[in-house]
């Protein structure tokens, strides 16, 4: 049975490969999610014809080397060397019409599946598609945590530069020059007598050959399967890099730690897999599916604050609907089975890649046209767009109201074409808040950036051919750069429409512009070798909540000593006492001050309060991270709140300028950082007057906005939400159960038999 | 097709041998992500040492442009500059700090005699694709010796009385 599986299993390595890296692969050429999701589908309209032909004839022919391989052979070898050219394809067409030769390539290789259900008694093929599964997660983890986040390395070879992408496409072909070393020297077809043999082929014995009154009920079962597996399609990888912002390591991650599990789980599921009630299963699982599909949409869009889920909440439901996939899986495919005779498999995967491939166009496709619908609708349109900040917190709708109200909007345009919703940096949603974006929908201006993009996509096309430039190239550059003054001219004067308008709403403070308060602090240096900086900025955060004069802990360049700066408080022996035997108690005294080793100094500090638009402690977390923080720190792993202040404290230090920097939210507005920093004496003139830009990058780094009127203002493209995909899928969900609950009443009143089983029973 | 197993195996084994025998001979040490390089496809550089800076190379970035990190660590001695041997189009492999503010760390295992050979262990790069096509070539390999064994025994499907048209 294991050997039997390679061949599949090498064929479904070579979908991943497909299925994932070419979305990036494509990625390089396109963004548009609809024209993506069009050229992912091409494949499958050549498929509706070659796999549906491929299947049908596999059933009708006999040849020295059996009815199903030479078809599978001749896939092999075109795949092997499609995967070779692939990553190597200089422009979009070019590596367009290699992923079309290579699918074209992959349906010659259907046959395998026909082939493979032959070789498995239908009593075993639960625990077949068990052992099938598991090999295709243990692969799919493989590819998704070691090889997939390898996309963008570029490694050189003998000076020759071997990026990620052409290694992962190359270790694919190999793959399949193996496995086609094995189809060819190790698997050999004995004769089956069969009543199609010989079948001529014509439209006539094509249609009626599909249309098989055995096979058409069994179709059935197939739309239901194929709707409800259509699901975000290529778009769930943009999901997680473009709009949640995870690397495509992460990713990878993301799917090892599940697969890891599942290759548990798959092994003790297979166990019960020929013990169900296929039928019945089926449909309870489908059910369980849908549920959490709404769970999870629901809880990203309507629980979490900043609509991102961490990966740990990724994984938990993926992990879900992932242990709900391999169960359906392990009874789907041996369900069909069932209804179908032994002579009658290619016939049937003929029709049923039809079915399938006609309802994934649709919902492939489907997926791509409801995201860029979806987005029509709901989400911010593409024009001219400005972020400003308001004295005090209000809701988009008030200011909404008050924009309309002013005629901001030009002759003709409406309401609908003013779009405001409070902005955070850090990405949460909120009915009310201190930032604002407003945009307005300009058409025009999209019609622009689309032709700015086009002319950038037509200089580096030409930088290829002559790198140095030429008047082509040059008259090119002049029409770009007019074009992008235009839409910043847009922008600037819908900035100042949107200031006049509002002026008594915006805020007068302006990034911290107060100047700092001077300070005198105290620095204690402990003799001190080989202590960790992940312990110290531990203790850092542990003590601050004890001793809130404690600016920062540091260790000195030459890491022969610890360095803790404090406010000067008049009484510093004190205060080194307390800290000293908070050091003895602390995760049971790993980390001691020892005072005997001790000096201290005087040092210049100085105070900013710089107000921001978000809050550095946010007020709401994900409930399950904070029942999962909760859980750690009964075991000592506690999580700061104050994590982004701290972080911005630990960017800001710099051994020459300011080597010590706390950096503290406030409390008492709840929308402010306080900034405490020791300067170094020999810089300190140099250094206060440029620490307040360094401060306002600093925040940035961490999602917080330093206050000021305008923001920004520029032209942006519509914001696509490809979570909308996930919508889609919960209702062609619906459809698919509807459809397999017809299949379970006709099933029941015995118009349809299986026939598979029957054959099966009456050979033992 | 053992032939070929072996071939790929060799292959593979003969890219691994390198970086194995420095994991095992070599000495290790922590290494600190210090700079980041970024190529642009003319040859011209940008070097960027804080994190602002690297933010700022990021903009306008296309994937020809390539990131390359550079670490800096401690050898009994002196302190070794390690470029990492391979770069990220696109974006760089490795940030200057942690999202934490800590700087970014890696082990590295480098020859005490000739401290610029050395090896990143824990960075995927360093092994994996070795690694895949050590492990295609075994398992074809494998896959050769079974058939090799069972040879002239095909895969025989169960004759079949079939009742259907």
């Amino acid at each position: 049975m294991l050997l039997a599986m390679l061949p599949w299993s090498a064929l479904t390595i070579s979908q991943q490969v497909t299925g994932n890296a070419v979305v990036f692969s494509l990625r390089k050429f396109v963004e548009n999610p609809a024209l993506l999701a069009f050229v992912l589908s091409v494949p499958s309209f050549v498929s509706l014809v070659t796999v549906t032909l491929v299947n049908f004839l596999s059933d009708r022919i006999w040849t020295p080397f059996g009815r199903r391989k030479p078809f599978i052979m001749i896939g092999f070898t075109g795949m092997a060397i499609c995967l070779f050219l692939m990553p190597l394809m200089p422009t979009f067409w070019s590596l367009v019409a290699v992923f079309i030769i290579m699918n074209l390539c992959m349906d010659l290789d259907s046959p395998v599946e026909p082939l493979k259900q032959e070789i498995v008694p239908p009593a075993q093929r639960g625990t077949a598609t068990g052992v099938m599964s598991w090999i295709n997660q243990a692969a799919q983890l493989a590819f998704m945590f070691f090889v997939f986040g390898r996309f963008d390395d570029v490694h050189f070879m003998a000076g020759i530069p071997i990026t990620g992408e052409t290694a992962i496409y190359w270790c694919a072909g190999l793959i399949a020059l193996s496995s086609l070393m094995l189809l060819a020297l190790g698997i050999k077809e004995t004769y089956q007598p069969s009543a199609l043999k010989g079948q001529r082929l014509s439209i006539k014995t094509f249609i009626g050959g599909l249309t098989d009154r055995e096979l058409l009920p069994v179709y059935i079962l197939i739309v239901g399967a194929a709707v409800m597996q259509a699901g975000t399609g290529p778009l769930g990888a943009l999901l997680y890099t473009e709009q949640w912002g995870y690397t495509k390591q992460d990713m990878g991650t993301n799917i090892a730690i599940g697969g890891t599990i599942n290759l548990f789980l798959i092994a003790i599921l297979t166990l019960m897999a020929d013990r169900l009630n296929r039928l019945r299963a089926y449909q309870t699982l489908i059910l369980v599916s849908i549920a959490l599909n709404i769970a999870y949409y629901c809880y990203v869009h309507f629980i979490l604050p900043d609509r991102r889920p961490a990966l740990f909440e990724i994984v938990l439901f993926g992990e879900m609907m992932s242990v709900t996939g391999i169960l359906t899986g392990l009874v789907y495919t041996p369900l069909i089975y069932d209804y179908v005779v032994r002579n009658k498999m290619g016939t049937y995967v003929a029709g049923a890649q039809l079915v399938n491939r006609l309802t994934n166009v649709l919902a492939v496709n489907g997926a791509g046209l409801f995201v860029i619908g979806y987005a029509a609708i709901f989400q911010p349109p593409a024009g001219e767009m400005v972020r400003v900040v308001l004295k005090e917190p209000t809701t988009a709708a008030s200011i909404k109201e008050r924009l309309v109200n002013s005629n901001i909007l030009k002759a003709g345009g409406s309401t609908g074409d003013l779009y405001v919703s409070v902005w955070n940096a850090d990405g949460m949603v909120a009915d009310s808040g201190l930032g604002m974006e407003i945009r307005l929908r300009n058409p025009d201006s999209e019609r622009i950036a689309s032709e700015v993009k086009s002319i950038s996509e037509s200089l580096k096309a030409r930088q290829n051919i002559s790198p140095k430039g030429d008047l082509e190239s040059t008259s090119l550059k002049e029409k770009r750069a007019n074009l992008e003054k235009t839409l910043h001219d847009r922008s600037l004067s819908f900035e100042q429409n949107v200031k006049a308008v509002l002026n008594d709403y915006l805020t007068t403070s302006d990034g911290g512009s107060v100047p700092p308060r001077s300070l005198e602090a105290c620095v204690i240096s402990y003799n001190s070798e080989g202590v960790s900086e992940r312990i110290l900025n531990d203790f850092l955060a542990s003590a601050r909540k004890q001793f809130p004069e404690l600016i920062d802990i540091v260790e000195s360049p030459d890491r022969r000593s610890i360095e803790i700066s404090f406010l000067d408080s008049g009484d510093n022996g004190a205060f080194q006492t307390r800290l000293q035997a908070f050091s003895d108690t602390w995760r049971n005294g790993i980390f001691r001050l020892d005072g005997s080793n001790s000096s201290r100094r005087s040092a210049a500090a100085s105070e900013w309060i710089i107000p921001t638009v978000e809050q550095p402690i946010p007020s709401r977390t994900s409930p399950i991270m904070g029942f999962l923080q909760h859980v750690a720190a009964w075991f000592g792993f506690e999580t700061p709140r104050d994590i982004r202040p701290l972080a911005v404290g630990r960017t800001l230090r710099d051994v020459t300028t300011t080597p010590h920097v706390g950096a503290y939210a406030q409390t008492n507005d709840g929308h402010s950082v306080r900034i405490v920093a020791v300067f170094d004496p020999a810089n300190i003139d140099d250094a206060r007057s440029s620490f307040r830009d360094r401060v306002i990058q600093a925040l940035a780094g961490q999602r917080l906005t330093a206050v000021q009127p305008v923001l920004t203002s520029t032209y942006v493209p519509v914001r696509y939400d490809y979570m909308a995909g996930n919508l889609l899928s919960i209702i062609l969900g619906f459809v698919g159960f509807g459809i397999t609950m017809i299949f379970y009443r006709l099933n029941k009143k015995g118009i349809i038999r299986r026939r598979g089983a029957e054959e099966a029973a009456f050979n033992k | 097709m053992l032939i070929w197993g072996l071939a790929v195996l060799s292959f593979g084994f003969a890219q691994l041998v390198p970086p194995l025998s420095l994991l095992f001979c070599g000495s290790w040490a922590e290494a600190r992500s210090t700079i980041v390089v970024k190529e642009a496809d003319d040859g011209s550089y940008i070097v960027s040492k804080t994190n602002a800076d690297l933010k700022n190379m990021q903009k306008d970035t296309d994937r020809r442009s390539r990131f390359w990190n550079i670490f800096e660590f401690k050898t009994k001695s002196t302190p070794q500059e390690a470029r990492l041997p391979f770069a990220s189009s696109g974006s760089p492999l490795y940030p200057l700090t942690t999202p934490r503010g800590d700087p970014v760390t890696l082990p590295i295992v480098y020859l005490p005699d000739n401290p610029s050979r050395f090896i990143f262990p824990t960075v995927f790069g360093t092994w994996v694709f070795q690694g895949v096509i050590t492990v295609i070539g075994l398992i074809t390999t494998f896959v050769a010796i079974q058939l090799l064994a069972t040879a002239r025994k095909p895969i025989e499907l169960p004759a079949v009385h079939n009742h259907a048209k």
